[in-house]
């Protein structure tokens, strides 16, 4: 497929975004509330425990772990299972799949194209705001280049654990449920809620094995300078590891799914 | 009495459409219950690696936590459809058809939006309540706790309020889901206690936008007894709130024109 064709949808997401330009603004207002709520809390649990360093932050750090940890939510956005299962539902599934374009690489386009709108509308602002308001530092050049290929990679493994939930719905039929607890479930275990090294020694171990964390956690991480630079290569390189991975899977999953496709609404 | 009729018709017609997708359905009770876990597990987490919420032991913010997610589960109930449904109607010029209706029209689309999945929240809820109201030695049968009850009871005319404002501002406006995040995002402050913010959130969070009644004051009763500054501060605020969202709604209702948008 060209690019002209990839970026003929990207403009479909684009346009879908711009017609939600007073959500839009409105999240804009909205977005930083989480940031004030966290900077009260760490303020305050800092000042209580009278220290420096909380398991290796700073105060500062944390701040910029929430503010950062919000820049890569709006990069890795997706609401692809919900596409699907719509898709699916009301019967509309074969008018996606009669285009010359496959069914994934469609959504992928037009999820791009809306999240670029956020990226330019969005993440701008919340630098600007994290710069200004929360005393945010800029990365070192290395860290930034690396933070931003890292929330490119997240980008694709976050669709593609999404987009593989949506998948279950040739099965299941219905996936609200599944939906529902799919933004807190990720966001949890990538560390939007809690940076992981805050949780238990055994807990880390275990989501090391798990993708959710280089969504969102690894990003982050990258951009605070924490990583060395050969650390960093590995972590971008577990990041295309598990893209490799989860694509292979819907690889897998999609041949299975399409066998089982009807056309009628479920 | 009939608007009761109306709740258990339309929750009765809401399930059978539900089981037509049978799988879905207990996914969906099961997935509420994982998802209401998380913010518990995070406060473990938070209390394991540091000292916690200053003046807050794990068990009293536990019982913070499960106040907070019976009063977002009878909220999802009762209230959180409401606004969504209505700006939908407006949106596509149905809303008339509820003022020809014998109820009141706020009333019975209250009654026809009833979600009874949030009572599975108000379930976790309450155990999580139950269970760190044991492990603190506090009664369960006491004086606090008709307060505590009643206080509960005034959180969700909180978020009544603001649902019937929102509706109310689509009859205005045409366009208004996004004030539904807006509010949404509001709520997240009363997930820590009152004490961590500012002097200025505190006093927003008391008066102009009640939400600290969902899950602070309550708490508060619980924990540290019945006074009358926190019942003022809990009840008060939530009766003005409650009042301006019905006057709005009156407005609204004047300003009507049927046409869609």
């Amino acid at each position: 497929m060209s690019f002209q064709n990839q970026y003929a949808v990207m403009r479909v997401g684009m346009k879908i975004w711009a017609s939600y330009r007073f959500e839009s603004l409105i999240h804009l207002f909205s977005a930083p509330i989480s940031l004030v709520i966290y900077y009260f809390l760490w303020n305050s649990i800092f000042a209580y425990m009278g220290v420096e360093i909380v398991r290796g932050f700073t105060l500062q750090q944390m701040i910029d772990y929430y503010v950062i940890g919000m820049i890569v939510g709006f990069v890795t956005w997706s609401e692809v299972d919900k596409w699907v299962e719509n898709d699916l539902l009301y019967g509309r599934a074969i008018g996606a799949l009669l285009k010359p374009v496959s069914f994934m690489t469609w959504y992928m386009n037009f999820e791009a194209g809306i999240n670029i709108m956020n990226i330019l509308w969005q993440m701008v602002p919340v630098f600007i705001i994290g710069f200004v308001f929360f005393g945010l530092g800029l990365a070192p050049a290395f860290a930034f280049v690396a933070f931003i290929i890292s929330i490119i990679l997240a980008f694709f493994i976050y669709f593609g654990m999404t987009y593989l939930l949506g998948l279950c719905c040739f099965w299941l039929k219905k996936i609200t449920g599944l939906r529902r607890v799919r933004r807190v479930l990720f966001g949890f275990l990538g560390g939007s809620f809690l940076p992981l090294t805050l949780f238990p020694e055994s807990v880390q171990t275990f989501l090391h094995y798990l993708p959710f964390e280089y969504t969102r956690f690894v990003p982050i991480m990258i951009y605070l300078d924490t990583y060395t630079v050969s650390g960093t290569i590995r972590v971008l390189a577990l990041q295309v590891m598990w893209i490799i991975g989860i694509y292979a899977l819907i690889h897998f999953v999609w041949k299975r799914a399409y066998k089982r496709f009807t056309s009628v609404g479920l | 009495m009939k608007y009761l009729k109306l709740i258990t018709r339309a929750a009765s017609i809401w399930m059978s459409r539900d089981f037509a997708y049978k799988g879905d359905f207990f996914i969906k009770i099961f997935a509420l219950i994982i998802a209401d876990m998380v913010g518990p597990l995070t406060a473990f987490f938070l209390y394991q690696s540091t000292w916690g919420i200053p003046g807050w032991s794990f068990e009293q913010f536990l019982l913070f936590q499960g106040t907070l997610i019976i009063v977002f589960g009878l909220a999802r109930t009762f209230t959180s459809t409401f606004p969504w449904w209505t700006l939908n109607a407006i949106n596509e010029g149905e809303f008339d058809q509820y003022l020809v209706k014998p109820y009141s029209a706020l009333m019975y689309l209250l009654a026809l939006t009833v979600d009874h999945y949030g009572l599975g929240e108000v379930l976790v809820g309450i155990i999580l309540v139950v269970y760190s109201m044991v492990q603190l030695g506090i009664a369960i049968f006491s004086f606090s706790t008709l307060f505590y009850v009643l206080l509960i009871i005034a959180a969700v005319f909180v978020h009544l309020g603001a649902s019937i404002m929102i509706a109310s501002m689509g009859f205005i406006a045409v366009k208004s889901e996004a004030l539904i995040h807006l509010f949404m995002r509001l709520t997240d402050f009363a997930r820590y206690p009152l004490t961590v913010y500012g002097f200025g959130l505190r006093v927003f969070l008391t008066f102009l936008i009640p939400v600290a009644v969902s899950s602070f004051y309550p708490a508060e009763i619980l924990l540290r007894g019945v006074s009358l500054k926190v019942l003022f501060y809990g009840f008060v605020p939530v009766i003005v709130f409650f009042a301006i969202s019905l006057y709005i709604w009156k407005i609204a209702m004047r300003k009507y024109t049927s046409a869609g948008g």
